[in-house]
């Protein structure tokens, strides 16, 4: 009888590819203002961003308030919130209070503006 | 303090998750908006399940006191209540309310939809204490917060809310078709670039909002085909908003057809629609997990 699995590759099963579960990493692409163009690897937690020394994500621009916007992890969602700034929190080129942000979304903080890539669970070998 | 408005669903007719869907979101109805020291939810949609699970989240327990105000009891717009976490705290006070005193038709529809046919809990078996409240035929202050609502274009009935403190005002109408109560409707139906005029009673309703959150489903292109479907052109939002001296529009309850990238596309033709007419109001799609504020 013919076997339609005949040429099928079999692992063996103790070479098998066991994927270590490795933990998120999105990005800020930091592509207008004071320090771009870079890069910004957002860490999980809860981060400051603003011209503060305080600020775990410092902006030297006059525009940017010294706490301007929080970035926090909730479920699977990074949210940002204004912190009362005086220039407010940008999405995509509309003033918002908070958002859950989404690939692709452009943030505008004083003249900062930040592209956000969210990142995959990825896997090392 | 000022008022919060927060979108946790904002897809019409049916849940759509999925990646094509993913920026904007594909829960159905649901709106939180915080005014003063008053929670108001508009409708019940997929969204509201969000939402409880966030109120868990951020207080720690699921007790709130809450006023519900549905659009209508379609089931886009009640289909969530059933799986509202705070509906099964016993320290939670809902108030679902009428149009009058005589008006329990949503509470009773929240009441039906448990039946046993339908949802494996009770209605009665909810632990929270729900209780049908109204709107005295009019303008109701709540704690400082006025309530008014106008009746609107859609199959069956549907209501649209406003919400006003401290100077500010938000609208939530959803599920309107507004193209049928245009005072030019057939000229706009023959010449898509002339501004499409409302009625002065519509125009009131909507004055110098804030923000109007407003059913926009249809492209001009689309809407030739679901005319008496209950839902309008995102074009004619724009030009009624317009005219009405509104300062922001979130145009929600995108057709489950519609993609983000045609939402986007829906939203853009607005944007230049506003620039054409040399308007001042800011427009953009609904999309769940936004907060905006105004104070």
């Amino acid at each position: 009888m013919h076997d339609d699995f005949e040429n099928t590759v079999r692992l063996n099963p103790s070479k098998t590819f066991t994927p270590k579960p490795v933990e998120r990493r999105d990005i800020f692409m930091h592509i207008k203002g004071p320090g771009a163009p870079q890069t910004i690897i957002i860490e999980p937690g809860e981060h400051i961003i603003g011209r503060s020394t305080e600020a775990d994500l410092r902006f030297l621009s006059s525009r940017v308030s010294r706490k301007h916007a929080k970035l926090f992890t909730k479920e699977t969602d990074t949210y940002c919130i204004d912190l009362d700034s005086h220039n407010g929190l940008l999405l995509n080129g509309i003033q918002v209070h908070s958002v859950a942000l989404r690939d692709g979304d452009t943030l505008q903080i004083g003249d900062i503006v930040l592209i956000y890539h969210q990142g995959v669970q990825w896997a090392s070998m | 303090m000022g008022i919060y408005v927060t979108f946790w669903g904002v897809r019409g007719s049916i849940p759509t998750p999925g990646h094509a869907t993913q920026r904007y979101g594909g829960n159905t109805a649901c709106i939180e908006v915080q005014a003063g020291e008053e929670l108001f939810i508009l409708d019940g949609g997929s969204g509201l399940r969000s939402l409880g699970q966030d109120i868990l989240h951020r207080q720690g327990h699921p007790s709130i006191k809450a006023h519900f105000l549905f659009s209508h009891s379609h089931w886009d717009h009640i289909q969530g209540f059933p799986f509202f976490i705070p509906a099964y705290s016993g320290n939670s006070v809902m108030k679902i309310y009428g149009t009058n005193s005589d008006d329990r038709k949503i509470f009773d529809l929240l009441h039906g939809q448990m039946q046993d046919r339908y949802f494996p809990v009770q209605f009665s078996d909810l632990g929270s204490h729900i209780q049908p409240d109204h709107l005295k035929n009019g303008k109701r202050t709540i704690n400082g917060v006025v309530v008014d609502y106008f009746n609107t274009h859609h199959p069956g009935g549907s209501l649209a809310y406003s919400i006003s403190y401290n100077g500010r005002k938000v609208i939530y109408s959803t599920d309107n078709e507004l193209d049928m109560v245009l005072l030019n409707r057939d000229a706009t139906l023959e010449d898509l670039n002339i501004p499409r005029r409302a009625p002065p009673a519509l125009l009131a309703f909507l004055a110098d909002a804030d923000l109007v959150i407003a059913d926009g489903q249809y492209t001009d292109e689309e809407y030739p085909n679901k005319v008496n479907w209950g839902h309008a052109r995102a074009n004619t939002l724009v030009d009624v908003c317009l005219e009405a001296g509104v300062k922001n529009l979130a145009v929600t309850h995108h057709d489950p057809m519609h993609s983000d990238d045609m939402v986007d596309r829906k939203i853009q033709g607005c944007r230049e629609r506003v620039s054409r007419f040399n308007g001042d109001l800011t427009v953009f799609g609904a999309r769940e997990g936004i907060t905006l504020k105004y104070a």
